[in-house]
């Protein structure tokens, strides 16, 4: 009999050992980030973290506040070297978008203006106006979730430009940009508005009826372009 | 015939159908339901004004008149055999690949004979505009780097 309870229990033994043994060993790691704030990199890593491991759970633990930038994982070493790569990956500066406006006015001129010859070009395949002239141009810079304006003289008129840029998706060569854009003025009050998806390098030009009879046709074009990092 | 069923038969109507002339079920139909006699009048009144207007045509298209022809071509899409066709000539003398409209605001007439629930700018642009403006995109074959946007109010 007694022989059997210390087989048994030998038995017990041997089966927790093993148990313990089958967990797998963690290990600890700090990663510092330039970019992602701790909360947006918490969330990015969270599948990779096995909080719910029997016997060794992960853990995800920042210094500090979410938004400071280090971040302390206890995982597996193969899990560590997984999130050290996808931290790496998307650990990058958000791209920098430069908005270049041009304001052009309709019937402003009969002689072609070079600045603007590109999109006169365009223009005059598809309307009739006599003419165009640049009456003011800018180039705004910002990344997804800038707010921008700028104020533009004009000849006897001021104008002004409110952008937003929504979001940045893709390369400089094939990526685009969702932006909202407005151009308004003190004695027009908002000539138009509008958010739009426009590739890179391509030109958006915006046009509207004539803001007041005393005016001329306004014209706004837009071009994005990624600066190079 | 009831009322639902006109839609698909004016996409092929002749005229004469439309003005309620002959005997067939559509003629029939226009004559003697005021709702879709005033639609077929309403039709009849764009084509009009279509086949005058792309006599005309040259060369490149002062705004207004591409605009115009911008909201005969959405007020008309459901009549789309013939009124693509007749469009043609203009698009290639003006360089147009595409005019499309849609709408920030509401327009009764035109949402009684839109093809579709919700107007939609295509290829990507996802267009959104103010209330109360209507919008034409012009995108041109030759320039696929430049689209162009022009708003005007709704019900101009």
């Amino acid at each position: 009999m007694m022989t059997a309870r210390v087989t048994l229990a030998a038995i017990a033994l041997v089966a927790v050992t093993t148990a313990c043994n089958s967990s797998p060993e963690l290990d600890t790691r700090t990663f510092e980030l330039q970019y992602l704030d701790a909360y947006t990199a918490a969330s990015l890593i969270e599948p990779y973290v096995y909080t719910d491991r029997e016997g060794a759970a992960g853990t995800i633990s920042t210094a500090g506040d979410m938004v400071s930038h280090l971040i302390t994982v206890r995982e597996t070493p193969d899990n560590l070297d997984k999130i050290g790569r996808v931290l790496a990956e998307y650990d990058q500066p958000a791209p920098m978008v430069q908005l270049h406006f041009q304001v052009i006015e309709a019937n402003g001129n009969t002689t072609q203006d070079p600045s603007i010859e590109d999109v006169e070009s365009a223009l005059r395949q598809l309307f009739r106006f006599q003419g165009y002239r640049l009456l003011s141009e800018a180039v705004l810079s910002g990344v997804a979730g800038s707010s921008m304006s700028q104020n533009l003289g004009g000849e006897g008129q001021g104008f002004g430009i409110r952008a937003n840029i929504l979001d940045v998706r893709g390369g400089p060569d094939s990526g685009t940009v969702r932006f909202e854009v407005s151009l308004y003025g003190p004695p027009l009050g908002e000539v138009f508005e509008t958010t739009a998806n426009v590739r890179m390098g391509q030109t958006m030009v915006l046009g509207s009826t004539r803001p007041s009879p005393a005016m001329e046709t306004l014209i706004l074009a837009v071009r994005p372009e990624v600066m190079k990092q | 015939m009831n009322c639902s069923e006109t839609p698909e038969l004016m996409l092929e109507a002749e005229l004469a159908e439309l003005e309620g002339n002959g005997d067939s079920e559509l003629a029939r139909h226009v004559r003697t339901c005021p709702e879709c006699g005033a639609a077929a009048g309403r039709v009849l009144e764009e084509q009009r004004w279509l086949g005058e207007y792309l006599s005309e045509a040259r060369s490149n298209t002062p705004v207004e008149q591409a605009l115009r022809l911008a909201q005969v071509k959405a007020r008309s899409r459901w009549r789309r055999r013939r009124i693509w066709q007749a469009a043609i000539p203009l698009a290639a003398a003006a360089g147009m690949a595409s005019v499309i409209v849609t709408h920030g605001g509401r327009n009764s007439a035109l949402e009684q004979v839109w093809e579709g629930n919700s107007p939609q700018v295509e290829r990507g642009l996802d267009l959104v505009t103010s209330p109360g403006k209507d919008v034409a995109v012009f995108e041109m074959e030759d320039r696929p780097d430049i689209v162009v946007v022009w708003f005007f109010e709704t019900g101009d």
